[in-house]
Order: structure tokens, then C-alpha cells, then sequence
């Protein structure tokens, strides 16, 4: 049976091959949006990692969030945080303009032992600042920062919210001095440990600061997760239409193996099997293709392996299904069919 | 011995259009081993639906099939599957080759089907080429191969089994005389080797190889010039469903009702003819059983005539004359 599958593969070869690589395109698309998703759902909880290790927030009560909502408060506020909390840091964060493109400031008091740098050093005085590597600046190099010119001084990863938003890093001071104005204001203190806190303030673990910096590309991923499933439906689509037609093709070939005897289960299982054979070769081509075009996608994709994992057992599920329709059309060809 | 073939009163049944129509109405048939049975009538007298019964691909209304000792209606789908990859072997009409596959392959099919390894499918495939002197265009797809090369592949398809019992529909129509000659030398030869063959044809030339001839039209008493005025009372039936054709009537006096059978076996009137109108022209002509049943609906006189008679009486008058 394994040789009749081959030869009509064979002889249908440049409908197979077109079959695959409309598959592999979709596929292809597959691959970036499940990168995408890896990202921005991931994204919150890395930057916040990045921002302040396995520490403690502590933020006004009416903000939602210190990287979503910031609410600058005097630095006094915290001074209870501060005398119960030893190693407590004040942290001012905010939107700032870096060469006239939006991204978001980390200011911080005190040692930097965040974020790990993938180049240069970690920001010692006023007038230096860490940037994430996607604002595409090399350490050395002189930047606008809210109309004041401030020097790189190192680059950082995963230091990035809301779909992308590059974090600049500086020490508290300079971040008041070009944010609030020099104002002492703040938006938070983190400490590792458990702090009091006054009236009018919250605390908030890395997993709800990270969470509340997710809830602005929920709706983002809910509509890649719809175009997920309408990519999914084309290739379910196109497979189903190509192993139907086929099925059509061979009506009277079909006809003929059940005369000569072959078992209507083999001949179903033939459709599967060319059915999966084409979707591995899809995914195949597809995973060549994601290795070109994710480097030219603007946003940087992170792809799980589970992702991997999930899109293979799918499309082999699609194939399965699109199979049936095929099969449903096998089964009900008569051999009689094959005398007329 | 008991025969190889043996077919019992066997009535098939299709509906059409929600008419009941039996290609085969209470026909019984044996072959001996050994025997090359021919299935011989016009289109649509049962032929092929025979064969098709013979192979389990149709189910019958009534009687016995019996094959090699197996009593066929009785298969299930699994046994029939069984029944067809062991048993019989099938030469199809317009040959049926697979166009994907090439000659060697579509002579293994029937093994590849049946799970035999490849390497042994394909090597008795060479031997089946070669017994039909075909072993040198093994490696040629059926778009490759001429009328007669793809029959000859057709036949050693079915041989390759080696299968007790042949059935073949046509199996020369649309070869030249030197191909068909190939195919009769093939039957011959399988005749010799002690496997039953039931071929269908309209090939006057297969007729000198066949041992025995199945006429697929029901026997008739030779319509006989001369015969006069028939006298049927109201409902009296003039001829039957399916029943051989012999005369044509004029109607002379009353009117027919022109009755077909339905599926759930009831019947209806389609038509009706009144003298002076002929009835049932066409069966005796083409050779057809009667495709409905004739009775009288009140008091009616016919009168029956052979073909020549009708022609003589219509001599000059355009599109009557058959």
C-alpha cells in the first residue's frame, strides 16, 4: 500500500508541491504570530524581572501599576517603607521621549544590580543611561532624553512592555531631573522584604506588576489568537479541498482497488497518510521559511518550544481532519464502479 | 464435481427514477472448471450486472450465488474483501489500469492490496508480464501503452492472484483483431489450466472459444408471422415486465393500459393507448426484455405481427419502418 501512496504522490508531485508550500506560507504566519504571542505575553513578566530582580512593589493606591499607570507621589510618602524595609529603593518610572521615540524611564536609587547587560557597563552618575538593545544604540553613543543629551552607557535585553516599549535606565536623580522636573517625586519603592506600608499605599508582587503591564496587549494577543484560528481554518481549507479533489480524481482508481479486494480501511488510511505527508513537508518548508522572514519582522519574536510542539500536533490534527472528507468520498465508491 | 459457479433463480433489482427495473429476473447458471462461459445479449440485458454479482459488488433481490464453494450474498463486507483478493480475478472493461502506476505495478496491485511484500508482488507481477508477453514495457505508465498493451496488463492483473474463477467484461471490445487474438490465446490458455472464465461480449469473434453461451434475454417462443386477432377481457395482461419481446401489437379495438412495476412493489399506469395505436414496437427491434407491462382496460382486440409483418405494412412510410 505504502507503494501505491508513494506513486500517486509522485504523479500528482507538482500539485503536492503547490499544495505544501501554500500550506508552508500559512504555516510561515503561524510560526511569526505564535513569536509574537511568545513575546508579548512573555514581555511583561521578563522586563519587570529585569527592572527589579525578586523584589517587592510598593506604589500609590490609586495607580494599577507602576509601568502602566504611574502615579508620582513626594518620596516622603515612603518613608515608613523605607524605615521598615531596609534595603528599600525608590523608583521612579514614567513615559520619556529618547531621540524623540517613545519609551519608558527607570529611575532607581541606590546600586544597580538589574538589568543584565549585554553590553557596556551599569549606569554610575547623572547623565548615563542603560537602553534596551531594540532602540538599536551602542554603548557610547549620546542621546536625547527629554530634551537633556545623556550618554549610553550600556544596553540591556528583555528590557521591553507593552509590545515593544524599549526601558531606559538611569539612577533616580537624573530620572527626577528630566521627568518630574527635579521635583523629589517617585512611583514606587521595591525591597526584598515584606514592608509596612501607610495609608494611601499598596503593595504588589513582581507577578502583579507584571500582570497589570500585560492587560494593554490582552486585546492584541485575543486578536492574534482569532487570526490563529482563521490561519488555521485556510489550511485546513486547503489540504481538505486538495485530498477531496483528489479523492474525486480516483473515484474510478478507488473503484478498482476495492474490486481487486483492497480494504476500504487501507485505502482510507492511504488519504491519511498522504494527508500527513503533506503537512510534515509543509511544516518543514515552513520552519525554513520563519528562520528568513522572523529577523525582517519588526518586532522581535520569541517562540516556545511548546509552540513548536502545539503547531505540529494541529496542523497533524487538520490533516486528520481535512482526511475525513476525503475518506467519507472513498468509502461511499462502489466497486460495481469500476465495471461501468 | 460439483460446478465452480453455481446461480440459482438470481433476480437483481435497481430502482430507477422510482421504477423497479431487474437486469436479472430468475436466472440460473453453472460453470464447470475448466469452462469459458460467455455472457451474451444487448446493452442493459444484465450482463455486467452479473459479473458485478459474481465479484460481491451488488447486492441481490433474490436466489443464490455460489463460487468456489462460497455462497457470495451471504459475505460480509470483511469476507467479500477476502472473497475478491483470493477467489476471483476481474479483467475490467476499458482495462481500468491505474494511471499512477506503472504496468508492473498495476499488475501487483491486487497483491500490494492484500499485504504481499513488495519485492514478491512485483516479482510475480514480472512473471504475469511475461506470461502475457508484456515483460518489456513493465516500466511504462498506461498513457504509454496502446489499446492492447493496457488489456493485456488488464489480464494479467486478474490472473495474478491466480484466482479459480476469471470474470471478464469486454475483454476485447475496442482491439484491433491482432490484440483480441492475444486475449483469446490468453483465455485459452487459462481455459486449459483448468480456471473457470465468464466473460461478457458482443465479439462475434470470442464465440469459437466459448464452451458455453448464457443468453442474457429471456427465452421467447420465435414470434411467427400470421398470427391473428388476440381478445383480452378488462385487466387481462398482454405481456409482462421484462419479459422477452416477441410481437408488436396494433391495437384494433379498446384501449391498454402501459403499467410499470414501482420499488415498493406496487405498480402505476405511465400511459395508456387506445385503437387504432400499436403497442410494444420497440423490445422485438433492439432485442430489450419489455420495459413495462401491457393489460387491457376494458375489452380490447390486438393484432400481434412479427417485425417483417410490421415492416411490410408500413413498406414507404418513412420513420414507421423499422
Amino acid at each position: 500500500m505504502f507503494l501505491l501512496i508513494l506513486r500517486d504522490l509522485q504523479f500528482r508531485k507538482w500539485r503536492v508541491l503547490l499544495t505544501m508550500l501554500l500550506m508552508a506560507i500559512v504555516m510561515t504566519l503561524l510560526f511569526i504570530m505564535a513569536g509574537v504571542v511568545g513575546q508579548m505575553s512573555g514581555e511583561p513578566a521578563r522586563a519587570v524581572n529585569q527592572i527589579s530582580g525578586d523584589r517587592t512593589w510598593v506604589i500609590a493606591d490609586g495607580s494599577s501599576g507602576p509601568l502602566t499607570t504611574p502615579q508620582a507621589v513626594p518620596a516622603s510618602r515612603f518613608a515608613n517603607t523605607k524605615a521598615t524595609a531596609g534595603d528599600a529603593q525608590l523608583v521612579l518610572t514614567s513615559p520619556v521621549a529618547i531621540n524623540g521615540v517613545r519609551g519608558f524611564l527607570i529611575a532607581r536609587e541606590g546600586q544597580f544590580d538589574e538589568p543584565t547587560l549585554t553590553n557596556g557597563r551599569a549606569v554610575a552618575s547623572a547623565g548615563e543611561v542603560v537602553v534596551d538593545i531594540t532602540t538599536e544604540l551602542s554603548v557610547g553613543d549620546r542621546v536625547d532624553l527629554n530634551g537633556t543629551s545623556v550618554e549610553v552607557v550600556g544596553t540591556s535585553a528583555d528590557t521591553t512592555i507593552i509590545a515593544g516599549l524599549p526601558l531606559v535606565f538611569t539612577t533616580l536623580a537624573y530620572g527626577q531631573s528630566v521627568a518630574t522636573a527635579g521635583q523629589d517625586l517617585v512611583t514606587a519603592a521595591v525591597t526584598t522584604s515584606q514592608p509596612d506600608v501607610d495609608a494611601g499605599l499598596k503593595v504588589l508582587s513582581n507577578d502583579m506588576v507584571a500582570a497589570d503591564a500585560r492587560i494593554p496587549v490582552e486585546e492584541a494577543l485575543s486578536s492574534i489568537t482569532l487570526i490563529n484560528g482563521l490561519l488555521w481554518l485556510v489550511t485546513i481549507i486547503i489540504i481538505t479541498a486538495v485530498i477531496y479533489v483528489a479523492a474525486l480524481e480516483r473515484t474510478r482508481d478507488f473503484a478498482v482497488l476495492k474490486a481487486v479486494g483492497a480494504r476500504t480501511r487501507d485505502l482510507g488510511a492511504s488519504l491519511l497518510v498522504q494527508g500527513v505527508v503533506m503537512t510534515i513537508g509543509a511544516f518543514a518548508i515552513a520552519a525554513i521559511l520563519q528562520r528568513f522572514i522572523g529577523p525582517a519582522f519588526p518586532m522581535a519574536l520569541r517562540m516556545q518550544g511548546s509552540s513548536w510542539i502545539q503547531i505540529f500536533v494541529t496542523a497533524l490534527i487538520a490533516a486528520a481532519l481535512a482526511a475525513l472528507a476525503g475518506i467519507q468520498r472513498m468509502r461511499s465508491i462502489s466497486p460495481a464502479e469500476a465495471f461501468s | 464435481m460439483s460446478p465452480v459457479v453455481e446461480i440459482e433463480n438470481l433476480v437483481v433489482e435497481f430502482a430507477t427514477d422510482g421504477y423497479a427495473v431487474r437486469p436479472l429476473d430468475g436466472l440460473n447458471m453453472v460453470a464447470e472448471r475448466g469452462e469459458l462461459v460467455g455472457l451474451l445479449g444487448p446493452s442493459g440485458s444484465g450482463k455486467t450486472t452479473l459479473l458485478s454479482t459474481l465479484s460481491g459488488m451488488v447486492k441481490a433481490h433474490s436466489g443464490s450465488v455460489t463460487v468456489a464453494g462460497i455462497d457470495v450474498l451471504a459475505l460480509s463486507a470483511s469476507a467479500l474483501e477476502h472473497y475478491r483478493r483470493s477467489t476471483i480475478g476481474i479483467v475490467f472493461q476499458g482495462f481500468n489500469l491505474i494511471a499512477s502506476l506503472n504496468a508492473r505495478e498495476n499488475v501487483a496491485a491486487p497483491l500490494l492490496v492484500a499485504g504481499t511484500p513488495r519485492a514478491e508482488a512485483l516479482a510475480r507481477a514480472d512473471e504475469m508480464l511475461d506470461a502475457v508477453d508484456m515483460s518489456d514495457r513493465g516500466n511504462h505508465r498506461p498513457s504509454e501503452l496502446s489499446g492492447g498493451q493496457q488489456q493485456r496488463v488488464a489480464v494479467a492483473r486478474g490472473l495474478i492472484g491466480d484466482p479459480e474463477v476469471l470474470l471478464a467484461d469486454e475483454p476485447t471490445a475496442n482491439l484491433d483483431h491482432i490484440s483480441a487474438e492475444a486475449v483469446v490465446e490468453l483465455l485459452r490458455g487459462l481455459r486449459a489450466r483448468g480456471r473457470t472464465i465468464i466473460i461478457s461480449t458482443h465479439d462475434d469473434r470470442l464465440l469459437p472459444a466459448i464452451d458455453t453461451i448464457v443468453h442474457m434475454t429471456p427465452d421467447a417462443a420465435e414470434a411467427t408471422a400470421g398470427v391473428r386477432s388476440v381478445h383480452l377481457d378488462p385487466g387481462e395482461v398482454l405481456f409482462t415486465q421484462s419479459s422477452r419481446s416477441d410481437y408488436i401489437y396494433e391495437i384494433v379495438e379498446g384501449t391498454v393500459d402501459i403499467v410499470r412495476e414501482l420499488v415498493d412493489g406496487r405498480d402505476i399506469v405511465i400511459a395508456q393507448r387506445s385503437a387504432p395505436a400499436y403497442v410494444g414496437e420497440l423490445g422485438p427491434l433492439l432485442g430489450y426484455p419489455r420495459s413495462a407491462q401491457v393489460r387491457a382496460h376494458d375489452r380490447v382486440i390486438v393484432q400481434p405481427m412479427t417485425i417483417a409483418e410490421y415492416n411490410a405494412r408500413h413498406h414507404g412510410d418513412g420513420p414507421e419502418r423499422f
